[in-house]
């Protein structure tokens, strides 16, 4: 056996079984790869003591037969995930004292079946982000290459994943957060649909497309870990009580023989050669393995990312409004009445990339605008949910890129932030619909990563692992497993 | 799209951040590239389009209107800064400065 940190989920969880290693042996391992990667400021917060604590009681566990689903796996956890006595800072200044007295329900969840946060990661401040640069405890590099962004806004979970210093990470997806630094770091992430994760104890960005993901380094492990964070939650009222008769470990594994997959052509215009022959490589792929492939138009396309920043940018600043150095948060020492007492905190705890959105969300929201913008939005977003529903009556998932290029420079960054949001133009289809998403590693281009992205019909994740395992399988990728 | 001096200034004072009047120019560029990639939404036709609000059709968690006891004086005051805590919890409520002013 080789060293442990190489170890996918499945193999953690069979070895710790066996006894081949103990959970404290598991969890040593992985705090040592950390503390040899540091460089890579994957973590807000280190939880090194805890882990090793918390390992005790998953070797006792496993000594006397009652371990649970993910006992003793180490798993780095977004810091936008409320954890009861751990610091959650959502990479901001505002939140940077901030201890949360209870769990979030996925992190409930998490507990519960036995996982062990070894980190809270780096994240672009408030998820508002695709490069994990805005943060205010440093940038999160990407293990692939020196200077180079992991994506974002799940950027430190992607960049501790790919860097083999958890097994599994959390992240949140409101746009494209998890799938896109899975793409770029050569990982794999999946959203799933809206209501299947519970939002309730995430700090939130835009409501209405928020959902937890997973980022880890196989399908089947994505699988497994989803699988323990899902279901029903009576604390979020968008959270779905849809009952899965299905084993999302075992679909991975299925034929996929006779299965629909769309590829919307029209999509790949102004994209790097490298990202359309990996596009053209994937649909070649699953033909091989028996699926049908068929042309789809999805409705609005070229507007989705419009829609997209006017949906999140709003419900972003109403959202943050609840950040007045009141009751929790930043409170500025310099004020002279209750009302500089609130703008003072905010304008020292916000970030400039998450003031520039509050002020657009203030504006497309103001008197005047809002029927022109917001609600113009919701209009179309329901023009592409229903377009959505029509193609998968006879299709099981659509095939496109996750990203449009492959990781970059941090000092690429441009001054214009449009520039950044293009990065999501393949990742917000499926916030916007609702729909589950995943990203799975493929290629190399000039030596970086690129993945390929498959979404499927609303709760369809079951179809949707199916399809991916397939991928993954046809298209073997090679990790970089010198970290 | 161009966005007036006085509608940035407006915008920070609804968004509670204070103005760096220096920062104005900088602001403005910025947003203007923003609200040039969202106007790409008005050539849309939608006008029989009813907007989607959320995704989930009907929530599977509504419970009765009764109050619940979530969280205790010390949990709700628990992320105070430490001279305002201990009052707080004494008290039962967050103390700020007068929001009337005179």
């Amino acid at each position: 056996m080789g060293k442990l940190v190489h170890l996918s989920l499945v193999e953690v969880l069979k070895g710790l079984r066996g006894f081949d290693f103990s959970a404290q042996e598991l969890i040593e391992s992985h705090i040592e790869q950390s503390k040899a990667n540091r460089a890579l400021n994957a973590y807000i917060t280190e939880n090194f003591e805890n882990a090793l604590e918390a390992a005790k009681i998953s070797d006792a566990r496993l000594k006397s037969g009652t371990a649970r689903a993910l006992e003793g796996v180490p798993i780095a956890v977004k810091d936008n995930f409320c954890t009861r006595s751990l610091r959650t800072t959502c990479a901001s200044k505002m939140l940077q004292d901030f201890v949360p007295t209870y769990d979030s329900f996925v992190i409930t969840k998490l507990k519960d079946a036995g996982a062990i946060i070894i980190g809270k990661a780096n994240m672009d401040e408030f998820a508002m982000g695709s490069s994990n640069s805005t943060s205010y405890f440093g940038p999160a590099f990407n293990p692939w290459g020196k200077g180079l962004v992991p994506g974002g806004s799940s950027g430190g979970s992607a960049a501790a994943v790919a860097a083999h210093m958890a097994v599994a990470a959390l992240g949140t997806d409101t746009g494209g957060s998890v799938r896109q630094p899975a793409a770029f770091t050569g990982t794999v992430g999946i959203k799933p649909s809206y209501g299947r994760t519970s939002r309730w104890g995430i700090v939130p960005l835009a409501s209405s497309l928020d959902q937890a993901g997973v980022i880890a380094r196989s399908v089947a492990d994505v699988a497994i870990v989803l699988s323990s964070i899902m279901g029903f939650d009576p604390m979020d009222s968008t959270s779905r009580n849809v009952q899965t008769d299905y084993d999302l470990q075992a679909e991975v594994q299925k034929p996929v023989k006779g299965m629909r997959v769309g590829v919307p052509s029209s999509l790949m215009q102004n994209v790097d050669q490298d990202v359309i022959s990996m596009w053209q490589n994937s649909i070649t792929a699953l033909r091989d393995q028996g699926v049908e492939i068929e042309e789809v138009e999805i409705p609005c396309v070229n507007e989705a990312l419009a829609v997209y920043q006017v949906i999140s940018s709003s419900e972003a600043s109403s959202n943050l409004s609840r950040f007045d150095g009141v009751r929790y948060g930043w409170r500025s020492c310099n004020y002279s009445s209750f009302e500089d007492m609130v703008c003072a905190s905010r304008s020292e705890g916000f970030g400039q990339e998450v003031q520039r959105r509050i002020l657009t969300g203030t504006y497309l929201l103001s008197a005047g605008f809002i029927d022109e913008y917001y609600v113009r939005a919701q209009k179309i977003r329901n023009l592409i949910h229903q377009g959505f529903a029509k193609l998968f009556q006879n299709l099981n998932a659509i095939l496109l890129p996750t990203a449009p290029t492959t990781a970059f420079s941090i000092d690429g960054i441009t001054e214009n932030p449009v520039d950044m949001y293009k990065n999501d133009v393949f990742t917000v289809l499926a916030n916007l619909g609702g729909l589950p998403a995943i990203s799975i590693p493929i290629t190399l281009s000039n030596g970086l990563p690129l993945g390929m992205q498959l979404m499927s019909r609303m709760y369809g994740e079951n179809e949707l692992l199916r399809l991916a395992g397939s991928l993954e399988r046809a298209c073997p990728f090679v990790g970089r497993d010198a970290y | 799209m161009s966005i007036l001096n006085s509608e940035i200034e407006k915008l920070f004072e609804l968004s509670k951040i204070k103005l760096d009047q220096k920062a104005i120019p900088e602001v403005a560029r910025k947003l203007s590239f923003v609200l040039e990639l969202v106007d790409q939404i008005r050539k849309v036709d939608c006008s029989n389009v009813q907007p989607l609000a959320v995704l989930v059709e009907k929530s599977d968690s509504i419970r009765e209107d009764e109050p619940l006891k979530i969280s205790s004086k010390e949990d709700l005051f628990a992320n105070l800064p430490a001279s305002e805590r201990e009052y707080a919890i004494a008290l039962g409520y967050y103390r700020v400065p007068n929001v009337m002013s005179e």
